[in-house]
């Protein structure tokens, strides 16, 4: 039973990083995590899974399974999902839903994702609990891009500026403009019953405003970063400051295959050695023209070039990896929506060299916490990278001038403030933006 | 000096008689009268001496196990000025005295000819008398004036709406074209396929898979009648759920060959587990045609209000007061249409009206032809134009000739089937619902277009269609322009440049 003082907050994800691991669920987690553990809320955690991937998390008959050996964290499992309008129309699902819902009676829901989630789950709530408070959480560019939710379009290799249905065609020939037209206002019809909308960065709030959200129902609220930092540490660089570490998914839009071809060209202009180790998993994900961008980038590459690929890492290990590094770059072609390894490399006071793209642009200040340059300009990141290798006084600078993002303590207070005022009043529109 | 010369006829009777064996033992030298009667009554037309497979050539044949038969190929016409077509079926052969095959010019064929007069490719769709009797069997052969050109050992035998399909699609060659050179043909093609496409829709059956809160008294009955793909259907119902829910309208969902019609029954039975509306799905065994569809909706629909829907017509995003009020309010006896917009919120048409083009062919030969051109089209009067200003631009539209889209219009159950419902006469789909206004005008029922009802008509554009559809709609155009042309109502070219 709910305390009478306390508020149920039901949090919402697609998957739990117990069944896979990632940025959106490990911002979910964390915020149920805080949630449950103050005095304020009575926290419970529900997570969408692709029931087909993980087929061990779905019991036979049921949709909502419990996970083991947790207190209030359930799995919702699904075996249809249509990719294209985010809905599941299954009758056996909704009825438990349903069901989960009135049992569990929350006061706030907290939805982090709409994959695997449903946009008529947003229906159901206010269907089922035609009182409770809505807030979502925008962790990618899903519900006006539908090329899985980068906005870079693939075929041009640049980011998309204008998420307009005649544009969403040039990815998708196959589609027409009136169906992007029917997916936009679908999700804005969902979207009409959220109370508000949260987003880690400004970058990503400024497109879904212009998409069709309204500016009084954003707010911004950077993820919260959670230290593990041991006390008394301090900074340290390799001998050479020739180590440069890439930190993400091997997947397309991440920029691999520029920076190895930066890498190249910078080898290329000194007879000092360079290291480049990429710490990232998925790479099974990499479409074949991208791994022929980066092996044609290797080839005959010259001697004095390093390249290592160190296999996925977890953010238990991340902080050491960091630190076998000397300088992050996170070269990103599509517009990231906040850059969680930002956060982690300004743990290990890392400088990083971050392309101008999305929730980067407003994150790294160039010459002061980071250094920045076009996105996909491979000359652009060649001339940084030539210009780190060896320069200890700008690595000092700069590793003395970072600072770590908000803690996650500081991000649930914002959370819990929002969610707070949403229920004081149901005419108000809270507001919350925070620098960082 | 007179350079004319005396042009000698001679036939050549040792020739005839070696080259055709079997005539040598009944005649001899002494038999030249004889003979030459032989090649003047039997050896001319039977074209004696010819290798006949370089003048005259069957490119396919489709084969239904209900006795039809669909050839294409081509001939010389100076050699076969008609065809006779005779078809043989394990041990039975079929002579069809009646068929009419349809000629068109072959450009290929006509090259290699040197026949550049006559057309040379022929379409021929014939059928046994006595399809329910008809006996397959693995041997087909096929005659042309009695001379075997294709024969199948192994002979496929379609079932008939599969035939029929693919005969479709094989006029595609001729549909492609300019109608003035094809609407002859399009007319003797549109009779020959009508009987069956008449025995294919008999053959269909509708069966209920889906009844939600069949109780509610309902005022309006929406029928949607969706062929192949319902992925917008949900969509749709979701755009209508709040109005649904609380209005006295049931809406009935007639599948045409709708592929895994039980997984959307299901979805739609979730769908109804957060939108309690009224609606009941009715899936057809195969593709019942768009005047079935929609005929069987109405016959079991329970409001007094008929509204005919298609699955990718939505409600304005805002003021959708008006368009929803259309779904409840009663047209009288008249037939009530919608505007209808595109996607990005300009006119898509404010009713249409048919015209009639003098159109030909090379030869000379003219005809009539009916095209269907669509009021307001082009105007700039965006979805929330201002209603007086798209009055004003409306206003010019002469009502006696206006007639709704199927896309969205509304009757009352009882003029609906006073009018005997849209026609099936029409294959698949195309021109019933013109044909349908046409009709109401002779008949003085009232059409309105109503300007209130403002809908968005996602439908698709710069999409390819089948080579099957471009046939239907062109063997309809023609079915279309035979039957009305000439009529009233219709306008004619000139007329067509001065309106909206």
């Amino acid at each position: 039973m709910t305390s009478p003082s306390k508020l149920k907050y039901l949090t919402v994800a697609l998957y739990h990083p117990r069944v896979m691991k990632g940025g959106a669920q490990y911002v979910a987690k964390d915020l149920h995590d805080m949630a449950d553990a103050g005095d304020d809320f009575e926290a419970v955690l529900l997570a969408g899974i692709d029931g087909r991937m993980f087929p061990q998390y779905v019991k036979v008959g049921s949709v909502i399974t419990a996970l083991p050996e947790t207190q209030n964290e359930y799995i919702l499992g699904g075996f249809k999902f249509d990719d294209f309008y985010h809905v599941v129309h299954d009758p056996r699902r909704n009825k438990m839903l349903a069901r989960f819902l009135e049992d569990h009676r929350p006061d706030v829901i907290h939805i982090h994702h709409s994959l695997w989630v449903g946009l008529e789950f947003i229906e159901l709530c206010r269907k089922v609990l035609p009182d409770v408070k809505i807030i979502y959480t925008l962790h990618e560019y899903l519900a006006m891009c539908y090329s899985q939710g980068q906005l870079f379009r693939y075929h041009e290799r640049a980011i998309c500026h204008q998420a307009a249905p005649d544009q969403c065609v040039k990815c998708f020939p196959g589609r027409s403009v009136e169906e992007f037209m029917l997916r936009k206002r679908f999700f804005q019809r969902a979207f009409e019953k959220v109370d508000h909308f949260i987003s880690p960065s400004a970058y990503l709030a400024e497109r879904f405003i212009e998409w069709g959200i309204p500016r009084a129902k954003m707010s911004v609220i950077p993820n919260g970063h959670r230290t593990s930092r041991p006390a008394g540490w301090t900074p340290a660089h390799s001998e050479d400051l020739n180590i440069f570490g890439y930190f993400g998914q091997f997947v397309d839009a991440k920029g691999i295959d520029v920076l190895l071809q930066a890498a190249r060209t910078a080898a290329e202009a000194t007879d000092k050695p360079v290291e480049v180790k990429i710490f990232g998993g998925n790479k099974s994900h990499a479409s074949p023209d991208y791994l022929a961008r980066i092996d044609k980038a290797l080839a005959d590459a010259p001697a004095n070039l390093r390249v290592s690929e160190m296999g996925a890492y977890s953010r238990e290990n991340v902080f050491d990896l960091m630190n076998s590094v000397d300088w992050v770059v996170v070269p990103s072609v599509w517009p990231e929506t906040f850059g969680l390894v930002v956060s982690e490399a300004w743990e290990a006071r890392r400088p990083i060299l971050a392309s101008r793209a999305g929730g980067l642009i407003e994150r790294i200040e160039d010459r002061k916490n980071g250094l920045s340059f076009a996105p996909g300009s491979v000359s652009g990141l060649a001339q940084l990278m030539t210009e780190c290798i060896g320069n200890a006084p700008l690595w000092d600078t700069i590793s003395a001038q970072v600072e770590d993002e908000i803690s996650l303590d500081l991000a649930w207070s914002r959370h819990a403030e929002l969610a707070k005022s949403l229920m004081m009043s149901a005419h108000a529109h809270p507001q919350i933006a925070l620098a960082g | 000096m007179n350079m004319m010369t005396e042009v000698l006829k001679e036939f050549s009777f040792d020739e005839y008689i070696a080259t055709n064996s079997d005539l040598a033992e009944h005649f001899t030298d002494r038999d030249k009268e004889e003979i030459f009667n032989h090649f003047q009554e039997f050896g001319s037309a039977e074209r004696r001496g010819i290798h006949l497979n370089d003048y005259l050539y069957i490119d396919a044949v489709l084969c239904s196990d209900k006795g039809d038969f669909f050839i294409t190929g081509w001939a010389d016409r100076r050699i076969f000025p008609t065809i006779e077509i005779s078809v043989q079926v394990g041990y039975v052969k079929y002579r069809f005295a009646d068929a009419r095959p349809c000629w068109y010019d072959r450009a290929d064929v006509n090259a290699v000819l040197g026949d550049h007069d006559q057309p040379s490719g022929f379409i021929a769709l014939v059928r046994v008398d006595d399809p329910q009797h008809f006996l397959v069997h693995s041997a087909l052969s096929v005659f042309i004036n009695g001379v075997p050109l294709h024969r199948q050992n192994v002979a496929r035998w379609l079932s008939s709406e599969r035939f029929l399909q693919e005969a479709l699609g094989a006029c595609a060659i001729l549909a492609d074209r300019p109608i003035g050179e094809t609407l002859a043909s399009g007319k003797i093609l549109h009779r020959q396929f009508l009987p069956l496409w008449q025995r294919v829709q008999q053959g269909m059956k509708f069966a209920k898979v889906l009844a939600v809160d069949s109780e509610r008294k309902v005022r309006s009955s929406i029928v949607i009648t969706i062929y192949r793909k319902a992925d917008m259907l949900l969509v749709q119902l979701s755009e209508l759920a709040e109005f649904l829910e609380r209005a006295a309208v049931e809406v009935i969902v007639v599948l045409n060959d709708v592929a895994n019609a039980a997984a959307l029954a299901e979805e739609v039975m979730a769908f109804c587990q957060i939108h309690p509306i009224a609606i009941s799905i009715y899936n057809c065994t195969g593709n019942s045609g768009f005047s079935a569809g929609n005929n069987f909706g109405a016959s079991v629909a329970r409001g007094d209000v008929l509204v005919f829907m298609n699955p990718d017509v939505f409600p304005p995003l805002e003021n959708a007061e008006g368009s929803l009020g259309y779904l409840l309010s009663d047209p009288g006896d008249g037939l009530h249409g919608a505007m209808l917009y595109y996607g990005d919120g300009l006119l898509m048409h404010s009713g249409m009206y048919v015209v009639q083009d003098l159109v030909f062919d090379a030869k000379g030969a003219t005809d009539l032809a009916l095209r269907v051109e669509h009021f307001g089209k082009g105007l700039t009067l965006d979805i929330d134009a201002d209603k007086q200003a798209l009055g004003r631009a409306i206003a010019t539209i002469p009502q006696q000739i206006c007639i709704p889209s199927a896309a969205l219009w509304k009757i009352r159950k009882k003029q609906f089937a006073k009018m005997g419902g849209l026609s099936t006469d029409y294959i698949y789909a195309y021109y019933e619902d013109a044909a349908l206004g046409l009709d109401a005008l002779a008949e003085g029922v009232r059409v309105t277009i109503d300007t209130s009802a403002r809908w968005i008509h996602m439908e698709g554009v710069g999409k390819s269609m089948p080579p099957h559809v471009r046939s239907f709609m062109w063997l309809n155009r023609a079915r279309f322009s035979a039957q009305y042309a000439g009529t009233p109502h219709v306008v004619d070219t000139l007329m067509d440049q001065s309106l909206l």
